[in-house]
């Protein structure tokens, strides 16, 4: 992948991955259409080559980056990780990509980076769903800059081995495993480091069913429906969903004191 | 003057209602032994079994303008059967939803029910539903009487705004059907007020015929 090698990482889960095809065709990302099965039929509108970040906001080495300087140098490792969509359905993906802390140390934030924000692509002559107002593009997202420094937290280029397809957030995408899958940003163009926290897509068009937060949480409802449980793809029957999606023994340190159903 | 419909056309009439509703129902049903209904079949088959209940309801709403439109009695004579698909496509959206979506699981039935709004409303219609069915059987009704039987059936335009409040809860962003479904709805209560109104004032018309003196 990308000319490198790719180690696998121990502590991942041992739960048995999606099956690919299944992981590559049920797919949210609006910027290809709001059903299902858009992202994978609308996958050639995405263009991922070239594919630079522009990276801004209090980091000593703010700048225009290719991808292949970002990844230079760098091990990619295969993790297995549980993604849980706001939607009540879940996949078990094994993504291949390096820790978000590593690319940000290596910008040295400054003591102002209290947060950071990601930005998607925004490309409306070539990707059908910004046509349409269906969110205010270009879709954003944020996290406190402690969640992004957490271990787990992946900046994916691959899965099952291969390249991202472009339904998955090619070339290169957030991955957030305790939280919902909507803050797992897809399709990256830009990352800001700020002071201030940002408002992210969903939260600024329905404030009420979405939060910064946006951890997996069985005991917090969305208005319309409950996130008790949830359907596995390619399982029949519902599972109850975990709280962090199972990842509480490594990130529940980060909440202390909040109170989960207003940070919800 | 209504139009007398011949008892064959009936027959006929009737058997093609009860193939045309078998359909969607015998598709559904072919779809998923086909694997052909996408990754998550049950949520297709919940969300189209509930659509055809509440366009079929719908559609037994208008039978009753249509008549009176049209002065054509077969309208009239196919009301009870489609009334029944209705039925018969939302007790199956229920059971779809408490089988292939939860999986008889109790507690979390309970767990839904008790704390989603959409589906207290949901389930609160189907059994309105109920009454309706039982008095459909023509003894039944004959012992209800016409006018009783009459005032009970207008719950059916309940149901049918239930139904849409339940669709209007759980979907998600702009969806048109949606609103054709809502003007549908209010439409037919337009109509039915204004044949109430109609209709009382050509009774009060009768009567005051009948208390005028005739001239000779």
């Amino acid at each position: 992948l990308y000319g490198q090698a790719i180690a696998s990482w121990t502590d991942g889960t041992n739960e048995e991955p999606t099956d690919q095809a299944l992981a590559s065709s049920y797919n949210n990302f609006f910027e290809l259409g709001t059903g299902k099965s858009d992202p994978k039929d609308n996958a050639h509108f995405l263009r991922t080559e070239p594919w630079s970040v522009r990276i801004e906001g209090e980091i000593a080495k703010p700048g225009l980056y290719p991808l292949e300087d970002l990844l230079a140098g760098r091990t990619l490792e295969e993790r297995i990780y549980r993604l849980r969509c706001v939607e009540t359905w879940s996949k078990v993906i094994p993504w291949v990509g390096f820790p978000l802390a590593d690319l940000i140390r290596r910008l040295a934030p400054t003591s102002r980076a209290k947060y950071v924000l990601f930005e998607s692509i925004m490309d409306p002559d070539n990707l059908p769903g910004q046509r349409r107002p269906a969110l205010d593009w270009p879709y954003q997202e944020g996290l406190r800059i402690d969640e992004a420094m957490h271990p787990l937290t992946l900046i994916a280029v691959g899965m099952y081995g291969e390249m991202l397809p472009a339904q998955n957030g090619a070339p290169l995408r957030l991955v957030v495993p305790w939280k919902y899958g909507f803050k797992s940003i897809k399709s990256i163009a830009r990352i800001r480091f700020q002071e201030t926290q940002p408002l992210s897509s969903w939260e600024a068009k329905q404030p009420r069913e979405y939060g910064f937060y946006a951890n997996v949480n069985p005991e917090v409802r969305h208005p319309r429906w409950l996130q008790a449980t949830e359907r596995r793809l390619g399982e029949r029957a519902r599972i109850a969903t975990q709280m962090f999606n199972g990842y509480g023994d490594q990130v529940a340190h980060l909440y202390v004191g909040m109170d989960l159903s207003i940070h919800f | 003057m209504p139009v007398k419909a011949a008892k064959s056309t009936i027959r006929l009439l009737r058997l093609a209602l009860f193939i045309g509703m078998s359909l969607p129902l015998l598709g559904l049903a072919l779809a998923w032994h086909q694997d052909r209904l996408g990754v998550i079949p049950e949520e297709v088959v919940l969300h189209s079994l509930g659509r055809w209940g509440l366009y079929a309801l719908l559609a037994t709403l208008a039978l009753g303008p249509l008549f009176r439109l049209t002065h054509r009695l077969e309208f009239m004579m196919i009301r009870r059967q489609l009334g029944l698909w209705s039925f018969v496509y939302i007790t199956a959206h229920l059971l779809a939803w408490a089988w292939l979506e939860l999986h008889w699981v109790w507690t979390v039935v309970w767990l839904e029910l008790s704390q989603l709004l959409h589906l207290q409303i949901g389930l609160f219609s189907w059994l309105l539903l109920i009454p309706l069915v039982i008095t459909s059987v023509p003894l039944l009704q004959k012992a209800l009487g016409m006018p009783r039987w009459r005032w009970l059936h207008r719950l059916s335009y309940l149901c049918a705004a239930g139904g849409i409040l339940h669709f209007f809860l759980l979907a998600r962003g702009f969806r048109a059907e949606l609103w054709l479904t809502l003007l549908a709805l209010v439409l037919l209560i337009i109509l039915r007020l204004l044949d109430a109104k109609w209709l009382s004032y050509k009774a009060e018309l009768q009567v005051r015929r009948e208390q005028t003196p005739s001239r000779k």
